[in-house]
């Protein structure tokens, strides 16, 4: 993985750690406070004592300091670690100059400054609860339960978001620094796709813009945007992106790469380019890779038949099927990367394969009966239960019209059906065999190793071309296969092979 | 489809032969149905032509 890939994964990691320890302090903030409250003077269970409230502030914001603020410090104590490590990661792609220790005290000063407002904003709200309760007489019960919402509520839920956002913009004001501070003209936007990764940094991903350019761009509005310094607040509350500055040497190879056609070129019917930009289209690794390997000979169609046929190099698909295109394609580019009739896909996929099947417990060395056990059985079950849902089919016409005919299995993603398939390959058809999830199946495997890492090759770049959510579940799934794969294309792409 | 799997295995003693050749289930549910209407194992390499089926016994058509 990139430095700056591995350096945005690490500081995700960070910033987890960070809430957690905050989460541990605030737990204990609010039980100190439990206890303070139980020391209030009571009338027939009811507050009274007016004067033990205005004092119990100057108590409150003793534990309010112990618990919250002394955990914060130590949290923005560890910032300067971090910059030193961002230096560090810069360092990877060119002699950026370093940042001056006052800088990091200043950034780390602002950083906290963001934490005693939302103490001091707490203290205020709980000393008010405090006394407002005293001076109505209301039941120490409900005074503790108003006290506790304060805590749990505005306290948990601000303090942890900026836990997380105070370190993020800590790092961003860190790069941003170097950055110009070196000459940077260009940034490139750097981050970890998940689950509720923003469409707006989804589409930004990895792409290198200029000063200009991110001025444009971060002018328009999308859910979640927090107002200020786009190189600082990047996507918004929460976001875990980063501009990265990007040296000179590196925008020249960044320049080559923008200079190839963005389009995937496949050397026959303009359709099937038209085809692959459906969807949002295919990732520009893809379009690079497609466009650097030989054409293949024919591309038809002939129904709902799906096949990649080596000897003549041609490609036989449904019409329609984008999803099919891209993996009868990764068939080709597997043959035309190896040399005579091997596939390249068998001297650098079958180990992490492997691997990856191990660890997921669904490595088969032959293909099972339908009534045999399999020890991968319940996992692949489990997929089954997770990720499909049974549909039912009833007959459409003639004398049983309206009656059940069976189920199929249905999915709701778009990288289900590649998944799957992979899966099929690592448990020689099992997969389908017994679970009917998507696959070829046991006879299909049954003629060779080969044909899984072949299958591997053409799932992979079926989820790759498709990229987001999709690639993501398959560093998931397949962290090792995944990784080899990755390098694979990128070796393409830089015409270390190919 | 595992009932009719089973249906079909009662009938003709073995499973239906799916070799991966296309992933609509609805379809292939059709065409077991069809194939157990008419009295024949379903067999999908029987599907494909001579020389598609030479290809996939000489290794060279990947689905």
């Amino acid at each position: 993985m990139a430095a700056d890939s591995d350096y945005v994964e690490g500081l995700a990691r960070l910033a987890e750690q960070h809430q957690e320890r905050l989460s541990d302090a605030l737990v204990t903030l609010e039980d100190r406070i439990a206890d303070l409250m139980a020391t209030a003077p009571l009338k027939d269970g009811n507050l009274f004592d007016l004067e033990w409230a205005v004092k119990s502030r100057a108590e409150l914001r003793k534990i309010i300091e112990d618990d919250y603020l002394k955990t914060v410090d130590g949290l923005i104590k560890e910032y300067k670690g971090v910059a030193a490590s961002t230096a560090k990661m810069l360092s990877t792609y060119g002699a950026f100059t370093t940042v001056d220790s006052s800088v990091i005290t200043q950034l780390q000063k602002m950083s906290f400054q963001g934490f005693d407002d939302i103490g001091q904003e707490y203290l205020d709200t709980v000393s008010r609860e405090v006394y407002q309760n005293t001076l109505t007489g209301a039941s120490f019960a409900s005074s503790v339960a108003a006290v506790k919402a304060v805590q749990g509520g505005r306290l948990a839920k601000y303090a942890k978001q900026q836990v997380h956002d105070s370190l993020m913009q800590f790092d961003a004001s860190v790069n941003a620094v170097i950055g110009k501070e070196s000459g940077a003209t260009h940034w490139k936007y750097v981050g970890r796709l998940i689950e509720t990764t923003r469409p707006f940094c989804r589409k930004h991903e990895g792409k290198v813009f200029t000063e200009e350019e991110i001025a444009l761009t971060w002018e328009g509005s999308w859910a979640g945007k927090a107002s200020g310094d786009p190189f600082i607040v990047r996507g918004g509350y929460n976001c875990g992106h980063q501009f990265r500055p990007v040296f000179d040497e590196e925008l020249k190879e960044e320049e080559v790469e923008r200079a190839t056609p963005q389009k995937p070129d496949f050397g026959s019917d303009e359709k099937w380019t038209k085809l692959a930009e459906t969807d949002g289209g295919i990732t520009p690794l893809a379009t690079t890779v497609i466009n650097k390997i030989a054409k293949p000979k024919s591309i038809g169609s002939q129904g709902s038949k799906g096949y990649y046929q080596s000897g003549t190099q041609s490609i036989v698909t449904p019409a329609k099927s984008k999803r099919t295109l891209m993996h009868e394609y990764g068939h080709h580019i597997d043959n035309m990367l190896g040399e005579g009739t091997q596939y390249i896909s068998a001297s650098r996929l079958v180990k992490t394969a492997k691997l990856d099947a191990e660890k997921l417990g669904i490595y088969a060395t032959r293909g099972y009966g339908k009534r045999e056990v399999f020890v991968g059985d319940s996992y692949l079950e489990e997929f089954r239960d997770k990720y499909f849902e049974k549909v039912p089919i009833y007959y459409k016409s003639g004398r049983n019209k309206g009656r059940l005919r069976g189920y199929t299995l249905d999915y709701s993603e778009p990288w289900i059906p590649a998944i799957s398939d992979i899966m099929d390959s690592m448990s020689r058809g099992r997969a389908q065999g017994k679970f009917y999830l998507w696959g070829h199946g046991k006879s299909y495997y049954s003629r060779g190793l080969h044909w899984q890492a072949t299958e591997n090759f053409a799932n992979l770049f079926q989820l790759y071309s498709q990229g987001g959510q999709s690639w993501v579940k398959a560093k998931e799934f397949f962290p090792e296969l995944s990784k080899a794969f990755e390098k694979l294309l990128k070796e393409v792409s830089d015409g270390t092979i190919g | 489809m595992e009932q009719l799997d089973e249906e079909h295995f009662k009938i003709f003693g073995v499973y239906p032969n799916n070799i991966g050749m296309f992933q609509d289930q609805e379809k292939l549910m059709d065409e077991i149905i069809e194939a157990i209407e008419k009295g024949v194992p379903y067999d999908q390499y029987e599907l494909l032509s001579a020389e598609e089926q030479e290809q996939y016994d000489n290794g060279t058509l990947f689905f």
